[in-house]
């Protein structure tokens, strides 16, 4: 055999036929674990991709809600004035067009959208315009021209439904979405068209994200989580609907809601709080106002219930249908219940710049009015002690009891008697009530008198803190329930101390009047026995009756000190006379110093006192006997003329604490003719009385006259003096309209003429007219503040009606006279009934040059134990007109009014609603304040309204019907702090090699979130904040 | 001669015994070699599903609870990481819904079976009728989720095989750590030790679960993070004498910060 045909050996061949068998095999299972190696990486890189882009996305979207939040911060900067104070900084908006944010982007029938990413930066510049924003300071714009609802590689993106998924905006065309802005490795970037570099991983133009957004204001919104009453329930919450004190008392139907949703709205959310209507007012007023809102109420036994998430709210709508309304309601909003007024540099000192103002590092408070339930406690412990000086100033005086409500002001110091606030920023405290006060009200309007030719203007009177100290007593006396007068001691250190007294439902002198009855002889020549009188004329110009709880007896009380004197002329012979004293005495030597009325009595009518135990009576038939001091010359000697002249006297109002007589009110200070000024020391309150009559030709004229009386412009007030009037005999008129002759027709020159003793601001020489000082409209009859402004009486409203009963001396019509609403405020624009101790005004919180706005601002309804943010209030901004419609309907003009007809109608809600949208939209208020500054123009000397004021008829009749207006907004919007709600769509991912336009970004991961965020506009602080995930 | 060669030819053909002997040695030190790189690549192998399947187990979980937290509800008037006695426990109200409600608010609980080992999850969904005067949600208290009570077993899910223990703690505004959640805390942390199926069965099989369980306790006093407290728990000498070594190895601690909305 050939050894070559080994090759073809059977079994050679065999072997290698193994081998190769064997490699395969091992080349198979290599290759297998291979590709099932390189198939679990390929599947664990994707997941970790996925994983990672996920994250990325997550960690992206947050991030560019910070740089959204930081665009914001940046347009409060570039739209503000900054101060710092203790290293923070105020922004202080540099005109009330950047009080809010500004618009870019907006869609005309959305108005709650107030931004988004938008590529057009022509439209982005204009959203800032100057002198409203520092364009240096300005937000560059970094978003692409790509709008986000183009295709993206792959063919996604956001549709107009995803867009309008927050129902907080219609988004109908694509052109009015958000543009996309786009993350590169160096940060954000705008791309107006497309570049090669963004998909060149080695470029710092790689795109490796982008984000778009919207914002909505969420502040004009009504948050359904505080709003509205059970519709079965109105009738027993009607008091609370006649001023909103909360958002909860807000009449949802005008948003659009039916009965039966609110009812069903307001039974599930306050489960625990709204089973009777008691239960939830207590809940409105206590529980739900200590958190401001913040907190739902709960235990472990039951629960009321909140929408958690814009997502739940929608969902909730939804089941029950209304989502149309989806875009006025908000489960969120967060106001800053702090105050920012500020009236310019200029009065810095005084009143100043509130939302700079910081205490050891914390802001100014608001001074919660319900503090004001401390001073009614009937024996205050110690801690409430502690408490009301703290809240006050004051501490009770030997003697304070539940009938003499007896403080005195012991917080001011030699140099101020009520410390200023930057004295209490040195005490490290926040203001007591009167300096919260002092800080407040315009300094230069306070402490007017009557001038110079009123010398008998008590020192108080020009000395505003101790008008301060009084406006304070008559703010405690409108809202304690009792009907006893307030009684705080000051002093101001340069004068004497004086007694103040708050003012409540009780009659109040208002005219002293001398007469006197000449009784002839037969005697040849005539003789007469002549009798003078002094009577007191008294007036309660309150609307109402006064409180059960109050004085029941009321006296009349003169100085034991004070004298009286009867001169005489005696004709001695042919124009011979002879000028002497008859007869003179003390009041003390008379039988009576006092005249104890008795009962309160009604006086809704000047009344000359006609009970009690006078001295003598002066009877003229019944009705018509009066009571008081009788002064007889029974010389029985022919007199051409006498004269009763009361001197150094003070004459007071009191009333019976039970177990003393005290005093109330005051009348004294007068000086006549003569120029002597008398100065009484026993009593403090005023300065002295001196007065006379001058009787001539006494004889064979009629047996009685009037000679002379002496009247206050007000009854609760004598500033600008009290005014002497020479009442001729032939003018004789009965006493109780000798305030207002001729029927009380104040519209003609019928008026009380004042021949003497006239204040410096009355121009006329023949005479004034104190009586017009109800509307201070009339020229040369107009007492003009101490900065010389003339601002309107109470009556301003009244003076163009032709109706005479629209005044306060009116007979029978009563509605236009000043109100004492004995209960809790239930607005801060209540503090619009307190006496601001000026003849006919009340503190001003309806005219437009008004120097008392500021009170809205610097108070607050109540306390709060928990954090400075409100979420029952709306901005005042608000775009939508239904909103404030729903707070503004059913707001009582007139609280002592039940008639339905007498609340505001829904009609003329939104008619008023719409007027303040339309006014805002083009001119933002900047603060509460300026709801009563702003939105009515006074003008000229005569101040008139205009046209933007309301043409509400029913709000123009008075000035408590006129500030039922800001009755409902006061205490329930706000303007300092946005509200807002961020719609952010974040999206990982790259551009590829192949893209050709800034659409094609290939997505790898995608966030959405909405995120809600209250800003305060002053400080830029986040006050609030909630991150909601948005799951599609 | 002629068989003479083939016989020749046929010794010419085999293999020599030193060749065999020679082929043999290598054979032997090849078997050796493979049989090394085999052993290695096993237990390699081992190792590496074990740190696949703790983290898989870890991640699964940690996952999931970051993503209810990022749905969770925060608010000043709910309570939240409380049980219904008061305890901090990983209870809270998220955005999304749950078993048995019709609303998108629902009561997450995460809960250790720490007879099987296992993460669970339970979910109560809010309904829209849920009655708050029988079954209050919670608002208002401050201490204590009452309706977490109410999740029954029927609601609760396994989501994760192998933990060991589960701890929560918050990181606050301020810097500070509590285990207590406040309105403060910015972060929760969540620390986790899982082991993986294989060695559970086996620590599980020796009876030395329980001891190593007993160290990953909750501290009486939160001083530390859990991860760095545990390991020392866990390499404490004592405890390590008393344990095998692939039990302690079969352990893994992991923690992840999860920012709260």
């Amino acid at each position: 055999m050939n050894p070559n045909q080994s090759q073809g050996n059977p079994n050679t061949e065999s072997r290698r036929g193994i081998a190769l068998l064997s490699i395969l095999f091992y080349l198979a299972i290599v290759s297998l674990l291979v590709v099932t190696f390189m198939t679990m990486v390929r599947l664990e890189r994707s997941a970790s991709r996925n994983y990672s882009q996920s994250l990325k996305a997550e960690q992206f979207a947050l991030g560019s809600l910070d740089y959204v939040i930081q665009q914001l911060r940046q347009q409060i900067t570039a739209g503000s004035d900054t101060q710092t104070v203790n290293s923070e900084i105020i922004y202080t908006p540099k005109t009330n067009i950047s009080v809010r944010p500004a618009k870019i982007g907006t869609i005309p029938a959305s108005p709650n959208l107030l931004q988004k990413s938008l590529g057009d930066n022509t439209a982005f510049n204009t959203a800032f315009p100057t002198p409203d924003y520092d364009a240096s300071l300005l937000p560059t714009n970094l978003a692409s021209t790509v709008s986000t609802t183009t295709d993206s590689w792959g063919g996604r993106s956001i549709s107009l439904d995803r867009w309008n998924r927050p129902q907080l905006a219609t988004f109908s065309q694509n052109s009015e979405t958000p543009d996309w802005v786009l993350l590169t490795r160096s940060g954000l970037q705008q791309f107006t068209s497309f570049a090669s570099t963004v998909t060149n991983r080695s470029s710092n133009n790689f795109v490796i994200g982008r984000f778009a957004y919207t914002i909505y204001d969420l502040g004009g919104l009504i948050n359904i989580n505080s709003a509205g009453f059970r519709p079965s329930h109105e009738l027993d919450v009607s008091d609370r609907l006649d001023t909103k004190a909360s958002l909860a008392w807000a009449d949802l139907t005008e948003l659009g809601l039916s009965g039966g949703q609110i009812e069903g709205l307001v039974t599930w959310r306050n489960a625990r709080n709204s089973t009777s209507s008691s239960q939830y007012t207590s809940y409105v007023e206590t529980t739900a106002t200590e958190s401001g809102f913040a907190r739902a109420d709960g235990d472990l036994n039951s629960s009321d219930n909140r929408f958690v998430t814009r997502q739940d709210l929608i969902q909730y709508a939804q089941v029950n249908g209304f989502t149309n309304q989806l875009d006025l309601l908000t489960h969120f909003q967060a106001h800053l219940n702090l105050p920012s007024h500020s009236l310019g540099t200029s009065a810095a000192t005084e009143n100043p710049d509130f939302s700079a103002v910081r205490i050891n590092g914390t802001p100014l408070q608001r001074f919660p009015l319900d503090r004001l339930k401390l001073l009614e406690s009937i024996n205050p412990s110690i801690t409430q002690l502690s408490n009301i000086a703290a809240y006050f100033g004051l501490a009770p005086v030997s003697g304070f009891s539940v009938t003499k409500r007896h403080w005195v002001y012991n917080q001011g110091s030699s140099t101020e008697p009520i410390k200023s606030i930057d004295t209490v920023i040195a005490e490290n405290r926040q203001p007591n009530f009167f300096e919260m006060l002092y800080a407040t009200l315009e300094n230069d309007t306070l402490g007017q008198d009557g001038g110079n030719n009123i010398a008998y203007t008590s020192a108080s009177d020009s000395n505003k803190f101790h008008q301060i100290i009084r406006i304070g007593a008559a703010i405690i006396d409108q809202y304690d329930a009792d009907g006893y007068p307030t009684i705080i001691n000051f002093t101001d250190q340069s004068t004497a101390a004086f007694q103040h007294y708050g003012i409540e439902n009780l009659p109040y002198f208002s005219e002293l009047i001398l007469k006197f009855r000449a009784i002839p002889n037969s005697s040849t020549p005539p003789t007469a026995t002549v009798e003078h009188y002094l009577f007191c004329e008294l007036w309660n110009p309150h609307q109402g009756t006064a409180p059960a709880n109050g004085p029941s007896q009321i006296r009349v009380l003169i100085n034991d000190s004070a004298t009286w004197r009867i001169n005489a002329v005696e004709e001695i012979g042919s124009n011979q006379f002879n000028f002497g004293l008859v007869d003179t005495g003390t009041f003390g030597a008379l039988p009576y110093t006092s005249i104890d009325i008795g009962s309160v009595g009604n006086y809704s009518n000047p009344t000359v006192i006609n009970t009690g135990n006078a001295s003598s009576s002066y009877d003229l038939g019944a009705p018509l006997i009066f009571n008081g001091w009788k002064f007889t010359d029974a010389s029985d000697l022919p007199q051409l003329a006498q004269q009763l002249v009361i001197d150094d006297a003070v004459f007071q109002l009191q009333y019976f604490t039970g177990s003393e007589w005290q005093t109330y009110n005051t009348f004294g200070g007068l000086l006549f003719d003569d120029g002597t000024v008398l100065r009484e020391s026993g009593i403090q309150n005023h300065g002295p009385f001196y007065f006379r009559d001058d009787v001539e030709e006494i004889a064979p004229r009629s047996p009685e006259r009037t000679v002379i009386s002496t009247l206050k412009s007000d009854p609760r007030t004598q500033r600008f003096g009290a005014s002497a009037s020479n009442m001729t005999w032939q003018s004789f008129s009965p006493l109780n309209t000798s305030l207002a002759p001729n029927g009380q027709n104040l519209g003609s020159n019928n008026e009380q003429v004042i021949t003497e003793s006239q204040a410096s601001f009355y121009s006329g020489s023949s005479g004034a007219y104190p009586a017009r000082l109800w509307t201070n409209t009339y020229t040369g009859h107009q007492a003009p503040d101490r900065d010389g402004v003339t601002r309107p009486g109470d009556g301003f409203l009244t003076q163009s009606t032709t109706n005479n009963t629209s005044n306060p001396f009116h007979s029978t019509g009563t509605d236009y006279r000043p109100i004492i609403l004995n209960r809790e405020f239930r607005s801060v624009a209540e503090l619009g009934y307190a006496f601001r101790d000026q003849p006919w005004k009340t503190l001003d919180l309806f005219s437009a040059d008004s120097a008392d706005a500021r009170l809205l601002d610097a108070f607050s309804l109540y306390e709060q134990t928990s954090g400075n943010t409100r979420h029952d209030l709306v901005d005042l901004n608000t775009p939508h007109p239904e909103v404030l419609a729903a707070l503004i309907t059913k707001t009582r003009l007139n609280p002592n009014s039940s008639a339905t007809t007498n609340t505001i109608s829904s009609s003329d809600a939104n008619t008023l609603a719409q007027q303040i949208t339309n006014y805002t939209e083009n001119q933002p208020f900047e603060n509460i304040a300026d709801l009563v500054n702003e939105f009515d123009d006074y003008s000229g000397s005569s101040p008139s309204l205009s046209s933007s004021s309301p043409s509400i008829t029913l709000l123009s009749i008075s000035k408590i019907a006129r500030e039922s207006l800001p009755r409902s907004l006061a205490s329930t919007t706000s303007t300092r702090t946005w509200n807002l709600m961020i719609d952010l769509i974040a999206q990982s991912g790259s551009y590829p090699p192949t893209a050709s336009g800034l659409a094609d970004f290939k997505i790898e991961g995608e966030r959405r979130y909405w995120l809600h965020l209250s800003i305060d506009r002053y400080t830029g602080e986040v006050v609030n904040r909630q991150l909601e995930i948005v799951y599609e | 001669m002629s068989s003479g060669h083939r016989h020749l030819k046929q010794i010419q053909n085999g293999f020599s015994l030193i060749e065999l002997l020679a082929a043999m040695a290598v054979l032997a030190i090849m078997f050796a070699i493979l049989g090394q790189i085999f052993s290695l690549a096993s237990k390699s192998m081992s190792d590496g599903k074990r740190r696949v399947d703790h983290f898989s187990t870890a991640r699964s979980a940690l996952d999931l609870i970051a993503t209810d937290i990022q749905s969770g509800i925060f608010r000043d008037d709910l309570p939240a990481f409380r049980d219904a006695s008061g305890a901090t426990a990983p209870v809270f109200y998220t955005s999304r819904s749950g078993i048995g409600g019709d609303r998108e608010l629902s009561l997450i609980r995460y809960q250790l079976d720490t007879t099987e080992s296992i993460l669970q999850r339970g979910s109560l969904g809010v309904n829209w009728a849920h009655d708050t005067n029988t079954l209050p949600i919670g608002f208002n208290l401050s201490s204590q989720l009452p309706l977490e009570a109410n999740i029954s077993t029927s609601q609760v899910f396994d989501v994760a095989f192998g933990a060991l223990a589960l701890e929560i703690y918050f990181l606050n505004s301020d810097g500070s750590i509590t285990d207590t959640y406040s309105s403060n805390a910015r972060t929760l942390i969540v620390s986790i030790a899982v082991a993986d199926e294989k060695n559970l069965n086996i620590l599980k099989q020796s009876g030395q679960i329980n001891t190593l369980v007993s160290r990953l306790n909750k501290q009486t006093i939160l001083t530390e993070r859990y991860r760095s407290y545990w390991d020392t728990q866990l390499n404490d000498p004592s405890f390590l004498a008393s344990v095998s070594v692939p039990a302690r190895q079969s352990i893994s601690i992991f923690e992840r910060s999860i920012k709260l909305p």
